[in-house]
Protein backbone atom coordinates (compact mmCIF):
# COMPACT_ATOMS: atom_id res chain seq x y z
CA UNK A 1 0.00 0.00 0.00
CA UNK A 2 2.44 2.56 1.48
CA UNK A 3 5.02 1.76 -1.84
CA UNK A 4 2.38 1.93 -4.50
CA UNK A 5 0.85 5.22 -2.98
CA UNK A 6 4.47 6.30 -3.04
CA UNK A 7 4.89 5.38 -6.95
CA UNK A 8 1.26 7.17 -7.37
CA UNK A 9 2.59 10.30 -5.63
CA UNK A 10 5.75 10.43 -7.51
CA UNK A 11 3.41 9.96 -10.79
CA UNK A 12 1.60 13.39 -10.11
CA UNK A 13 4.57 15.01 -8.58
CA UNK A 14 6.28 14.77 -11.85
CA UNK A 15 3.89 16.27 -13.55
CA UNK A 16 3.77 19.52 -10.77
CA UNK A 17 7.16 19.59 -11.20
CA UNK A 18 7.60 19.77 -14.96
CA UNK A 19 5.25 23.01 -14.77
CA UNK A 20 6.98 24.09 -11.97
CA UNK A 21 10.48 24.19 -14.01
CA UNK A 22 8.30 26.26 -16.72
CA UNK A 23 6.81 28.57 -13.82
CA UNK A 24 10.54 29.28 -12.52
CA UNK A 25 12.53 29.44 -15.29
CA UNK A 26 9.95 32.58 -16.11
CA UNK A 27 10.37 33.88 -12.76
CA UNK A 28 14.19 33.41 -13.33
CA UNK A 29 14.39 35.07 -16.22
CA UNK A 30 11.81 38.09 -15.53
CA UNK A 31 11.82 38.03 -11.76
CA UNK A 32 7.77 37.30 -12.77
CA UNK A 33 5.41 35.82 -11.06
CA UNK A 34 3.27 34.27 -14.16
CA UNK A 35 0.07 33.15 -12.72
CA UNK A 36 -1.15 32.44 -16.01
CA UNK A 37 1.02 28.82 -16.30
CA UNK A 38 -2.06 26.72 -14.76
CA UNK A 39 -4.17 28.12 -17.75
CA UNK A 40 -1.68 27.33 -20.00
CA UNK A 41 -1.79 23.71 -18.53
CA UNK A 42 -5.12 23.05 -19.11
CA UNK A 43 -5.17 24.48 -22.77
CA UNK A 44 -2.34 22.31 -23.63
CA UNK A 45 -4.22 19.55 -22.41
CA UNK A 46 -7.18 20.49 -24.04
CA UNK A 47 -4.88 20.83 -26.81
CA UNK A 48 -3.89 17.74 -27.16
CA UNK A 49 -6.94 16.25 -26.73
CA UNK A 50 -8.64 17.98 -29.73
CA UNK A 51 -6.20 17.14 -31.89
CA UNK A 52 -6.42 13.66 -30.94
CA UNK A 53 -9.80 13.12 -31.16
CA UNK A 54 -9.67 14.85 -34.83
CA UNK A 55 -6.93 13.20 -36.01
CA UNK A 56 -8.23 9.23 -34.48
CA UNK A 57 -5.14 7.77 -33.29
CA UNK A 58 -2.00 8.90 -33.05
CA UNK A 59 -1.25 9.83 -30.16
CA UNK A 60 2.17 11.07 -30.06
CA UNK A 61 2.10 13.32 -33.04
CA UNK A 62 -1.42 14.64 -32.08
CA UNK A 63 1.00 15.46 -28.40
CA UNK A 64 3.47 16.82 -30.43
CA UNK A 65 1.40 19.26 -32.24
CA UNK A 66 -0.22 20.47 -29.04
CA UNK A 67 3.05 21.15 -27.75
CA UNK A 68 4.11 23.54 -30.57
CA UNK A 69 0.58 25.17 -30.60
CA UNK A 70 1.20 25.67 -26.27
CA UNK A 71 4.40 26.49 -26.86
CA UNK A 72 3.34 29.31 -29.41
CA UNK A 73 0.77 30.70 -27.19
CA UNK A 74 3.17 30.95 -24.36
CA UNK A 75 5.36 33.56 -26.98
CA UNK A 76 2.67 35.38 -27.26
CA UNK A 77 1.46 35.76 -23.94
CA UNK A 78 4.55 37.38 -23.92
CA UNK A 79 4.70 39.92 -26.73
CA UNK A 80 1.03 40.63 -26.77
CA UNK A 81 1.33 41.68 -23.37
CA UNK A 82 4.29 41.43 -21.39
CA UNK A 83 6.63 42.76 -23.69
CA UNK A 84 5.01 45.87 -23.84
CA UNK A 85 4.65 46.28 -20.13
CA UNK A 86 8.69 45.54 -20.00
CA UNK A 87 9.43 47.94 -22.68
CA UNK A 88 7.40 50.95 -20.98
CA UNK A 89 9.45 50.26 -17.73
CA UNK A 90 6.30 49.50 -16.22
CA UNK A 91 6.53 47.83 -12.56
CA UNK A 92 6.97 44.06 -12.09
CA UNK A 93 3.18 43.85 -10.35
CA UNK A 94 1.88 45.32 -13.22
CA UNK A 95 3.32 41.99 -14.89
CA UNK A 96 2.10 39.19 -12.42
CA UNK A 97 -1.75 41.06 -12.55
CA UNK A 98 -1.59 41.07 -16.27
CA UNK A 99 -0.41 37.66 -15.85
CA UNK A 100 -3.64 37.06 -13.71
CA UNK A 101 -6.13 38.58 -16.40
CA UNK A 102 -4.17 36.30 -19.23
CA UNK A 103 -5.09 33.29 -16.93
CA UNK A 104 -8.80 34.41 -17.26
CA UNK A 105 -8.86 35.10 -20.56
CA UNK A 106 -7.56 31.45 -21.04
CA UNK A 107 -9.40 29.78 -19.09
CA UNK A 108 -12.62 31.62 -20.77
CA UNK A 109 -11.67 31.08 -23.76
CA UNK A 110 -11.30 27.14 -23.06
CA UNK A 111 -14.89 27.01 -21.66
CA UNK A 112 -15.84 29.13 -24.83
CA UNK A 113 -14.34 26.64 -27.17
CA UNK A 114 -14.27 23.16 -25.10
CA UNK A 115 -16.75 23.68 -22.81
CA UNK A 116 -17.12 23.71 -18.97
CA UNK A 117 -18.28 20.31 -18.31
CA UNK A 118 -15.20 17.59 -17.73
CA UNK A 119 -14.00 16.00 -20.32
CA UNK A 120 -13.45 12.26 -20.88
CA UNK A 121 -9.53 11.77 -22.17
CA UNK A 122 -9.13 8.42 -23.93
CA UNK A 123 -5.98 6.42 -23.85
CA UNK A 124 -4.84 5.48 -27.15
CA UNK A 125 -4.80 1.97 -25.58
CA UNK A 126 -4.90 0.09 -22.42
CA UNK A 127 -1.94 -0.20 -21.19
CA UNK A 128 -2.18 -2.63 -18.30
CA UNK A 129 -0.46 -2.92 -15.40
CA UNK A 130 2.73 -4.83 -13.66
CA UNK A 131 3.29 -5.80 -10.12
CA UNK A 132 6.24 -4.36 -8.05
CA UNK A 133 6.66 -6.34 -4.95
CA UNK A 134 2.58 -6.08 -4.19
CA UNK A 135 2.32 -3.00 -5.78
CA UNK A 136 0.12 -2.96 -8.86
CA UNK A 137 1.97 -0.03 -11.27
CA UNK A 138 0.26 0.75 -14.39
CA UNK A 139 2.66 0.71 -17.11
CA UNK A 140 1.21 3.74 -17.87
CA UNK A 141 2.68 5.92 -15.00
CA UNK A 142 6.19 4.20 -15.82
CA UNK A 143 5.91 5.53 -19.19
CA UNK A 144 5.07 9.18 -17.66
CA UNK A 145 7.86 8.75 -15.49
CA UNK A 146 10.58 7.86 -18.26
CA UNK A 147 9.45 10.26 -20.44
CA UNK A 148 9.62 13.68 -17.80
CA UNK A 149 12.80 12.33 -16.35
CA UNK A 150 14.17 12.25 -20.15
CA UNK A 151 12.63 15.72 -20.42
CA UNK A 152 14.36 16.91 -17.26
CA UNK A 153 17.50 15.49 -17.92
CA UNK A 154 17.66 16.96 -21.11
CA UNK A 155 16.38 19.99 -20.38
CA UNK A 156 19.48 20.21 -17.50
CA UNK A 157 21.54 19.13 -20.12
CA UNK A 158 20.50 22.34 -22.90
CA UNK A 159 20.53 24.96 -19.57
CA UNK A 160 23.81 24.19 -17.74
CA UNK A 161 25.89 22.88 -20.79
CA UNK A 162 24.83 24.78 -23.63
CA UNK A 163 25.64 27.94 -25.06
CA UNK A 164 21.90 28.72 -25.19
CA UNK A 165 21.47 27.46 -21.75
CA UNK A 166 24.28 29.94 -20.32
CA UNK A 167 23.47 33.07 -21.84
CA UNK A 168 19.53 31.91 -20.07
CA UNK A 169 21.39 31.37 -16.92
CA UNK A 170 23.17 34.45 -17.95
CA UNK A 171 20.26 36.80 -18.63
CA UNK A 172 18.44 35.26 -15.15
CA UNK A 173 21.46 36.50 -13.00
CA UNK A 174 21.64 39.98 -14.52
CA UNK A 175 19.76 40.86 -17.72
CA UNK A 176 21.82 44.08 -18.67
CA UNK A 177 24.94 42.29 -18.49
CA UNK A 178 23.65 39.80 -20.58
CA UNK A 179 22.80 42.41 -23.01
CA UNK A 180 26.27 43.85 -23.11
CA UNK A 181 27.67 40.36 -23.97
CA UNK A 182 25.21 40.58 -27.12
CA UNK A 183 22.87 38.58 -25.89
CA UNK A 184 18.88 39.39 -27.37
CA UNK A 185 17.49 38.69 -23.97
CA UNK A 186 13.97 38.98 -25.72
CA UNK A 187 14.68 36.18 -27.66
CA UNK A 188 15.78 34.15 -24.71
CA UNK A 189 12.73 35.17 -22.78
CA UNK A 190 10.34 34.66 -25.92
CA UNK A 191 12.52 30.94 -25.37
CA UNK A 192 11.83 30.99 -22.22
CA UNK A 193 7.95 30.93 -22.71
CA UNK A 194 7.73 28.93 -25.23
CA UNK A 195 10.04 26.17 -22.66
CA UNK A 196 7.42 26.80 -19.90
CA UNK A 197 4.02 26.22 -21.85
CA UNK A 198 5.78 23.65 -23.76
CA UNK A 199 6.45 21.76 -20.21
CA UNK A 200 2.66 22.81 -19.11
CA UNK A 201 1.24 21.08 -22.24
CA UNK A 202 3.03 17.54 -21.88
CA UNK A 203 2.32 17.71 -18.28
CA UNK A 204 -1.28 18.75 -18.84
CA UNK A 205 -1.50 16.01 -21.45
CA UNK A 206 0.12 13.35 -19.03
CA UNK A 207 -2.42 14.01 -16.47
CA UNK A 208 -5.14 14.33 -18.53
CA UNK A 209 -4.06 10.38 -19.34
CA UNK A 210 -3.52 9.30 -16.10
CA UNK A 211 -6.79 10.49 -15.06
CA UNK A 212 -8.74 9.95 -18.16
CA UNK A 213 -10.57 13.42 -17.56
CA UNK A 214 -9.47 16.86 -17.84
CA UNK A 215 -11.98 20.13 -17.09
CA UNK A 216 -10.92 23.81 -17.09
CA UNK A 217 -10.88 24.21 -13.29
CA UNK A 218 -7.76 21.82 -13.33
CA UNK A 219 -5.68 24.78 -14.65
CA UNK A 220 -6.25 26.78 -11.52
CA UNK A 221 -5.51 23.85 -8.78
CA UNK A 222 -2.24 23.18 -10.69
CA UNK A 223 -0.84 26.56 -11.20
CA UNK A 224 -1.21 27.30 -7.44
CA UNK A 225 0.08 23.58 -6.50
CA UNK A 226 2.79 24.27 -8.84
CA UNK A 227 3.56 27.69 -7.37
CA UNK A 228 3.90 26.19 -4.24
CA UNK A 229 5.99 23.43 -5.29
CA UNK A 230 8.32 26.15 -6.86
CA UNK A 231 8.50 28.37 -3.37
CA UNK A 232 8.90 24.61 -1.78
CA UNK A 233 12.31 24.48 -4.06
CA UNK A 234 13.42 27.67 -3.83
CA UNK A 235 11.83 30.25 -6.55
CA UNK A 236 14.06 30.38 -9.59
CA UNK A 237 16.01 27.44 -9.42
CA UNK A 238 15.27 24.36 -11.75
CA UNK A 239 16.43 21.21 -9.41
CA UNK A 240 14.43 22.64 -6.22
CA UNK A 241 11.07 23.54 -8.70
CA UNK A 242 11.67 19.21 -9.77
CA UNK A 243 12.37 18.20 -6.11
CA UNK A 244 9.29 20.39 -4.77
CA UNK A 245 7.18 19.00 -7.50
CA UNK A 246 7.52 15.74 -6.83
CA UNK A 247 7.15 16.47 -2.90
CA UNK A 248 3.96 18.08 -3.33
CA UNK A 249 2.63 15.66 -5.78
CA UNK A 250 3.88 12.74 -2.70
CA UNK A 251 2.24 14.94 0.45
CA UNK A 252 -1.03 15.59 -1.61
CA UNK A 253 -1.32 11.43 -2.38
CA UNK A 254 -0.05 10.67 1.11
CA UNK A 255 -2.92 13.46 2.82
CA UNK A 256 -5.41 11.72 0.74
CA UNK A 257 -5.06 8.13 1.52
CA UNK A 258 -4.31 8.34 5.12
CA UNK A 259 -6.20 11.25 6.59
CA UNK A 260 -8.79 12.41 4.01
CA UNK A 261 -9.26 12.71 0.32
CA UNK A 262 -11.04 15.75 0.93
CA UNK A 263 -7.47 17.67 2.06
CA UNK A 264 -5.81 16.96 -1.51
CA UNK A 265 -6.00 20.22 -2.84
CA UNK A 266 -5.39 22.11 0.68
CA UNK A 267 -2.47 20.36 1.48
CA UNK A 268 -0.53 22.73 -1.26
CA UNK A 269 -1.17 25.85 0.41
CA UNK A 270 -0.54 24.23 4.14
CA UNK A 271 3.29 23.29 2.71
CA UNK A 272 2.76 26.68 1.19
CA UNK A 273 2.82 28.46 4.25
CA UNK A 274 5.02 26.22 6.37
CA UNK A 275 7.74 26.75 4.45
CA UNK A 276 7.30 30.90 4.09
CA UNK A 277 7.17 30.77 7.21
CA UNK A 278 9.89 28.38 8.30
CA UNK A 279 12.56 28.97 5.28
CA UNK A 280 11.49 31.36 3.15
CA UNK A 281 13.97 30.98 0.31
CA UNK A 282 13.09 27.28 -0.34
CA UNK A 283 15.09 23.97 0.05
CA UNK A 284 17.58 25.04 -2.94
CA UNK A 285 17.09 29.00 -2.51
CA UNK A 286 20.30 31.07 -1.37
CA UNK A 287 20.17 34.43 0.21
CA UNK A 288 21.92 36.92 -2.29
CA UNK A 289 25.05 38.12 -0.46
CA UNK A 290 26.03 41.51 -2.17
CA UNK A 291 29.83 41.81 -2.59
CA UNK A 292 31.32 45.70 -2.84
CA UNK B 1 45.05 60.94 -36.17
CA UNK B 2 41.54 58.72 -37.21
CA UNK B 3 38.81 59.79 -35.33
CA UNK B 4 37.19 56.39 -33.74
CA UNK B 5 34.07 57.59 -31.39
CA UNK B 6 32.84 60.79 -31.70
CA UNK B 7 29.70 62.49 -29.97
CA UNK B 8 27.77 65.47 -31.21
CA UNK B 9 25.40 67.59 -28.59
CA UNK B 10 24.08 63.99 -26.72
CA UNK B 11 20.97 64.88 -24.75
CA UNK B 12 19.66 62.18 -22.58
CA UNK B 13 16.49 62.48 -20.18
CA UNK B 14 15.39 60.24 -17.74
CA UNK B 15 11.26 61.10 -17.32
CA UNK B 16 11.94 65.06 -16.66
CA UNK B 17 14.97 64.83 -15.89
CA UNK B 18 17.52 65.56 -18.16
CA UNK B 19 21.31 63.54 -17.20
CA UNK B 20 22.79 64.75 -20.28
CA UNK B 21 22.65 68.54 -21.20
CA UNK B 22 24.64 68.00 -24.55
CA UNK B 23 27.56 66.30 -24.33
CA UNK B 24 30.18 66.55 -27.04
CA UNK B 25 33.38 64.11 -27.71
CA UNK B 26 35.69 62.60 -29.84
CA UNK B 27 38.13 59.55 -29.10
CA UNK B 28 41.00 58.79 -31.58
CA UNK B 29 42.49 55.76 -32.15
CA UNK B 30 45.06 54.29 -29.74
CA UNK B 31 44.47 56.98 -27.22
CA UNK B 32 43.26 56.53 -23.59
CA UNK B 33 40.58 58.99 -22.27
CA UNK B 34 39.80 59.76 -18.86
CA UNK B 35 36.07 60.69 -18.49
CA UNK B 36 36.34 62.38 -14.53
CA UNK B 37 33.64 64.03 -12.92
CA UNK B 38 31.61 64.11 -9.45
CA UNK B 39 28.98 61.11 -8.35
CA UNK B 40 26.17 61.79 -10.49
CA UNK B 41 27.77 64.12 -13.31
CA UNK B 42 26.17 61.35 -15.78
CA UNK B 43 29.26 59.57 -16.79
CA UNK B 44 27.96 56.20 -16.13
CA UNK B 45 24.34 57.40 -18.26
CA UNK B 46 26.85 58.65 -21.05
CA UNK B 47 28.45 54.82 -20.90
CA UNK B 48 24.67 53.19 -21.06
CA UNK B 49 23.57 55.54 -23.88
CA UNK B 50 27.08 54.53 -25.81
CA UNK B 51 26.17 50.85 -25.59
CA UNK B 52 22.40 51.51 -26.50
CA UNK B 53 21.21 50.34 -22.90
CA UNK B 54 19.56 53.89 -22.79
CA UNK B 55 17.68 55.41 -25.86
CA UNK B 56 18.97 58.99 -26.41
CA UNK B 57 16.64 62.07 -26.89
CA UNK B 58 18.70 63.60 -29.40
CA UNK B 59 22.41 63.96 -30.50
CA UNK B 60 24.35 61.57 -32.18
CA UNK B 61 27.09 59.00 -31.70
CA UNK B 62 29.42 57.70 -34.59
CA UNK B 63 31.33 54.84 -33.80
CA UNK B 64 33.87 54.18 -36.57
CA UNK B 65 32.13 56.82 -39.08
CA UNK B 66 29.01 55.05 -38.21
CA UNK B 67 25.84 56.47 -36.46
CA UNK B 68 25.37 54.02 -33.42
CA UNK B 69 23.14 56.51 -31.42
CA UNK B 70 19.77 54.59 -29.99
CA UNK B 71 20.76 51.38 -32.05
CA UNK B 72 20.09 47.20 -30.46
CA UNK B 73 23.19 46.61 -28.02
CA UNK B 74 23.61 43.30 -29.81
CA UNK B 75 24.63 45.10 -32.96
CA UNK B 76 26.51 47.99 -30.96
CA UNK B 77 28.70 45.02 -29.70
CA UNK B 78 29.74 43.19 -32.69
CA UNK B 79 30.57 46.61 -34.10
CA UNK B 80 33.90 46.33 -32.16
CA UNK B 81 32.63 48.23 -28.66
CA UNK B 82 32.25 46.89 -25.23
CA UNK B 83 31.65 47.78 -21.48
CA UNK B 84 33.19 46.77 -18.40
CA UNK B 85 29.96 48.30 -16.49
CA UNK B 86 29.86 49.76 -12.90
CA UNK B 87 29.40 47.50 -10.38
CA UNK B 88 31.26 44.87 -12.25
CA UNK B 89 27.67 43.12 -12.97
CA UNK B 90 29.65 39.34 -13.62
CA UNK B 91 27.20 36.53 -13.67
CA UNK B 92 27.55 35.27 -10.40
CA UNK B 93 26.11 31.60 -10.56
CA UNK B 94 28.50 30.86 -13.60
CA UNK B 95 31.92 29.69 -13.62
CA UNK B 96 34.80 32.66 -13.88
CA UNK B 97 35.29 30.03 -17.40
CA UNK B 98 32.05 30.67 -18.47
CA UNK B 99 31.61 34.53 -17.76
CA UNK B 100 34.68 34.84 -20.35
CA UNK B 101 32.41 32.53 -22.82
CA UNK B 102 29.73 34.68 -22.87
CA UNK B 103 32.24 37.68 -23.42
CA UNK B 104 33.36 35.81 -26.52
CA UNK B 105 29.41 35.40 -27.38
CA UNK B 106 30.05 36.19 -30.97
CA UNK B 107 32.84 34.79 -32.07
CA UNK B 108 33.38 30.80 -32.77
CA UNK B 109 34.49 28.01 -30.49
CA UNK B 110 37.99 27.80 -31.21
CA UNK B 111 38.36 31.59 -30.91
CA UNK B 112 36.60 31.73 -27.30
CA UNK B 113 39.17 28.98 -26.58
CA UNK B 114 41.79 31.18 -27.92
CA UNK B 115 40.81 34.22 -26.43
CA UNK B 116 40.39 32.76 -23.05
CA UNK B 117 43.83 31.94 -22.80
CA UNK B 118 45.01 35.12 -24.05
CA UNK B 119 42.85 37.19 -20.97
CA UNK B 120 44.52 33.91 -18.63
CA UNK B 121 47.82 35.44 -19.58
CA UNK B 122 46.94 39.03 -18.71
CA UNK B 123 44.87 37.86 -15.90
CA UNK B 124 46.89 34.53 -13.95
CA UNK B 125 44.72 35.04 -11.10
CA UNK B 126 41.68 34.26 -13.08
CA UNK B 127 43.16 30.82 -14.82
CA UNK B 128 43.65 30.14 -10.78
CA UNK B 129 39.76 30.52 -10.22
CA UNK B 130 38.37 29.10 -13.63
CA UNK B 131 36.06 26.74 -11.84
CA UNK B 132 34.76 29.30 -9.64
CA UNK B 133 31.45 30.74 -9.25
CA UNK B 134 32.28 33.99 -10.17
CA UNK B 135 30.28 35.33 -7.19
CA UNK B 136 32.22 34.19 -4.31
CA UNK B 137 35.48 35.76 -6.06
CA UNK B 138 36.86 38.97 -3.82
CA UNK B 139 36.09 42.09 -5.49
CA UNK B 140 39.36 42.50 -7.18
CA UNK B 141 38.91 39.55 -8.79
CA UNK B 142 35.51 39.89 -10.22
CA UNK B 143 37.33 43.39 -11.34
CA UNK B 144 39.44 41.83 -13.33
CA UNK B 145 37.29 39.44 -14.55
CA UNK B 146 34.44 41.95 -15.25
CA UNK B 147 37.71 43.35 -17.82
CA UNK B 148 39.04 39.78 -18.91
CA UNK B 149 35.23 39.39 -20.01
CA UNK B 150 34.64 42.77 -21.99
CA UNK B 151 37.60 42.01 -23.85
CA UNK B 152 36.36 38.79 -24.84
CA UNK B 153 34.70 40.37 -27.99
CA UNK B 154 37.89 41.41 -29.42
CA UNK B 155 36.63 45.26 -28.83
CA UNK B 156 38.47 47.78 -30.97
CA UNK B 157 37.22 50.33 -27.81
CA UNK B 158 36.68 49.25 -24.37
CA UNK B 159 34.83 51.51 -22.36
CA UNK B 160 35.67 50.99 -18.56
CA UNK B 161 33.24 52.28 -16.06
CA UNK B 162 34.77 53.01 -12.61
CA UNK B 163 37.29 49.90 -12.48
CA UNK B 164 38.68 50.94 -9.33
CA UNK B 165 35.43 51.43 -6.98
CA UNK B 166 36.04 50.07 -4.34
CA UNK B 167 38.97 48.01 -4.46
CA UNK B 168 42.43 48.13 -2.15
CA UNK B 169 45.18 50.78 -3.43
CA UNK B 170 47.23 48.18 -4.32
CA UNK B 171 44.83 47.08 -6.80
CA UNK B 172 43.93 49.76 -8.04
CA UNK B 173 47.27 50.86 -9.73
CA UNK B 174 47.57 46.87 -10.53
CA UNK B 175 43.97 48.20 -12.53
CA UNK B 176 45.67 51.03 -14.02
CA UNK B 177 48.61 49.82 -14.75
CA UNK B 178 46.17 47.13 -16.97
CA UNK B 179 45.01 50.02 -19.39
CA UNK B 180 48.23 50.92 -20.72
CA UNK B 181 48.79 47.04 -21.18
CA UNK B 182 45.24 46.98 -23.44
CA UNK B 183 46.44 50.44 -25.17
CA UNK B 184 49.69 48.63 -25.52
CA UNK B 185 47.51 45.12 -27.37
CA UNK B 186 45.75 47.62 -29.97
CA UNK B 187 42.32 48.73 -27.95
CA UNK B 188 41.42 52.17 -27.73
CA UNK B 189 40.12 52.94 -24.39
CA UNK B 190 37.71 55.18 -22.31
CA UNK B 191 38.15 55.37 -18.87
CA UNK B 192 35.88 56.59 -16.21
CA UNK B 193 36.56 57.39 -13.16
CA UNK B 194 35.77 59.19 -9.95
CA UNK B 195 39.65 59.00 -9.01
CA UNK B 196 40.28 61.78 -11.14
CA UNK B 197 43.75 61.44 -10.17
CA UNK B 198 45.06 57.96 -11.01
CA UNK B 199 42.56 58.03 -13.85
CA UNK B 200 44.44 61.67 -15.25
CA UNK B 201 47.86 59.87 -14.55
CA UNK B 202 47.16 57.19 -16.96
CA UNK B 203 45.50 58.44 -19.55
CA UNK B 204 46.38 61.27 -22.52
CA UNK B 205 43.70 63.58 -22.57
CA UNK B 206 40.30 64.01 -20.62
CA UNK B 207 37.28 65.37 -20.18
CA UNK B 208 35.62 66.62 -17.03
CA UNK B 209 31.97 66.00 -16.77
CA UNK B 210 29.49 68.29 -14.47
CA UNK B 211 26.13 67.86 -14.28
CA UNK B 212 25.16 66.79 -18.03
CA UNK B 213 27.80 68.88 -19.13
CA UNK B 214 31.75 68.97 -20.40
CA UNK B 215 33.16 71.50 -18.21
CA UNK B 216 36.71 71.55 -19.09
CA UNK B 217 38.26 69.35 -21.91
CA UNK B 218 42.49 68.88 -22.74
CA UNK B 219 45.48 66.73 -22.30
CA UNK B 220 45.66 64.83 -19.00
CA UNK B 221 48.54 66.67 -18.11
CA UNK B 222 46.94 70.27 -18.53
CA UNK B 223 43.97 68.89 -16.67
CA UNK B 224 46.54 67.40 -13.81
CA UNK B 225 47.72 70.83 -13.68
CA UNK B 226 44.70 73.06 -14.11
CA UNK B 227 43.32 75.13 -10.91
CA UNK B 228 40.00 73.78 -11.35
CA UNK B 229 40.41 70.19 -11.43
CA UNK B 230 43.21 70.31 -8.53
CA UNK B 231 40.09 71.89 -6.08
CA UNK B 232 37.16 70.59 -7.85
CA UNK B 233 38.54 66.81 -8.09
CA UNK B 234 41.64 66.25 -6.02
CA UNK B 235 41.24 67.85 -3.20
CA UNK B 236 43.02 70.78 -3.16
CA UNK B 237 47.23 71.12 -2.84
Amino acid sequence: MFIQQLINGITIGCNYALVAIGFTMVFGVLRLVNLANGSIFALGAFFTLIIYTAMQGHFLLSLLCAILATAFVGVMVDRLALYRLRKKGAARVSGMITTLAIATIIDNAVIILFGSQTRPFKRPKDFGNILIGDAVVGKLQIYILLSILAIVLILSYLIYKTKLGKSMLATAQDPEAAMLMGISVNRIISLTFAISAALACFAGSMIGLYYQAIDVTLGTSIGMKTFAAAVLGGVGSIPGAFVGGIVVGVIETFVAVYLSSGLRDAIAFFILIVVLLIKPAGIFGKKVVEKV
Amino acid sequence: MECMLKIEDLKVSYGNIRALKGISLHINAGEVVALIGANGAGKTTLMRTIMGLIKPESGSIQFMGREIAGTETKKIVQSGLALSPEGRKIFPELSTRDNLALGGYFLKDSEVQEEIEKQYEIFPVLREREKQMAGTMSGGEQQMLAVARALMSRPKMLLLDEPSLGLAPLLVSEIFSLVEKIRAAGTTVLLVEQNARMALKNSDRGYVLETGNIALEGSSSELLGSEIVREAYLGGL
